[in-house]
């Protein structure tokens, strides 16, 4: 008897397609931020709570994920970068990642809600709309300042991680959402710097193609100073600490000696060397934010043994 | 390939479903571990409103 084989041409989408419309990469930095978040503030909650409610930002972190893919299906066939996505993949289509992100986001906030409370679930549902539709569908095709406006929905999660456990807002909440907010755009853009072909195929407004590169390093630069400060003035509060103090002196002394070399280098050393400057500038971002993250953790921990008593508060 | 052996895309199916399965388990026993918690921290005093269990303390006495 001959072998059976199956030659329909109909691919059906896998687990791995659905979990990899959630961005993975983001969720984890949406799950590491967001216990952070959770863990310095002043209230403890159950653990099982703590593990439930995170669990529920990441799923949320997805489902805003699977929206933007659905929108974006067009772009992303373009970029290199993006082309082999599942949506422009053609392993998912556009509607059910569409149908997956909006179940997802129900579950996500109506679970949050259950779990935690009603203000860190109301927030959840901001930030996916914040993504989904101010990001997404409002400015990323329409302006280059997208990047840092819709920053911000990377940069809540600590803060609704920090409203799980106190139900509120404040200046600690939002000095941690400073520092992603502010460390977005040097770290997009310096992707940016080195597939800048990919975005303006795909005509999307990035800082490279509209005002030109000089600009984008010159913009870089100053967004490492801004960050800075943030990260000094966040070392002084009540989730800073001698940790997380010269975590940031280290790695803000570092990262902008990086972006300074990124602002005085032109196209032509750039292109010599393949963007290596602007690679290594993008890889250290990673490290940066990770680490300033981890550090505040580092101090909590003291706190928790009662040896930063001594710690002078500027806020 | 033999009639007994799996074709390549039915063990991805398999994959898939059994992924699904446990991530359904896995939603399960959070969501009853997340009862128990909220039990166990006195919240039962907020979910016998809704489960129309009789509470001898709303009871008017005679």
């Amino acid at each position: 008897m001959s072998d059976a084989t199956y030659t329909g041409s109909d691919y059906e989408a896998e687990f791995d397609d659905y979990f990899a419309i959630l961005k993975p990469r983001v969720m984890t930095l949406v799950v590491f931020t967001a216990a952070v978040g959770l863990i310095v503030a002043p209230v403890s909650i159950n653990p099982v709570i703590g593990f439930a409610a995170i669990l529920f930002i990441a799923l949320g972190a997805g489902a805003s994920g699977a929206l933007n893919m659905w929108w974006d299906a067009d772009i992303d066939a373009i970029m290199r970068r993006t082309a082999n996505r599942p949506v422009p993949g053609g392993r998912v289509s556009a509607s059910n990642a569409m149908i997956f992100g909006l179940w997802l986001s129900v579950i996500s906030v109506g679970m949050l809600a259950l779990t935690s409370n009603l203000f860190s679930a109301g927030f959840l549902a901001f930030t996916i709309f914040f993504y989904a539709v101010i990001y997404t569908i409002l400015l990323k095709r329409r302006t280059p300042q997208s990047i840092v406006i819709g920053g911000a929905a990377g940069a809540f999660p600590p803060m609704i991680g920090w409203t799980v456990a106190t139900g509120s807002v404040s200046i600690e909440s939002v000095l941690m959402f400073a520092i992603i907010f502010m460390w977005t755009p040097p770290h997009f853009w310096a992707l940016a710097l080195f597939t800048k072909e990919d975005y303006s195929n795909a005509q999307v407004p990035v800082l490279t193609v509209t005002r030109g590169r000089a600009s984008t390093r010159r913009h870089i630069f100053w967004y490492a100073v801004l960050l800075g400060g943030v990260c000094l003035t966040t070392a002084f509060t009540s989730i800073g600490g001698p940790i997380f103090l010269l975590t940031a002196l280290a790695l803000n002394g570092s990262f902008l000696v990086s972006a300074y070399r990124i602002r005085q280098r032109g196209d032509s050393d750039s292109a010599a060397d393949e963007h290596l400057v602007e690679r290594k500038f993008f890889k250290q971002s990673l490290i940066y934010l990770f680490a300033h993250f981890a550090a505040l953790l580092g101090d909590d921990l003291l706190r928790f043994f009662g040896l930063l008593d001594f710690w002078p508060l500027v806020i | 390939m033999t009639i007994g052996d799996k074709h390549p895309q039915a063990h991805r199916k398999c994959r898939s479903n059994l992924m699904l399965g446990v991530v359904l388990a896995g939603f399960v026993v959070v969501v009853f571990a997340v009862t128990v918690a909220k039990m166990t921290r006195g919240d039962s005093d907020k979910m016998e409103a809704f489960d129309h269990v009789l509470r001898p303390q709303f009871e008017i006495a005679e």
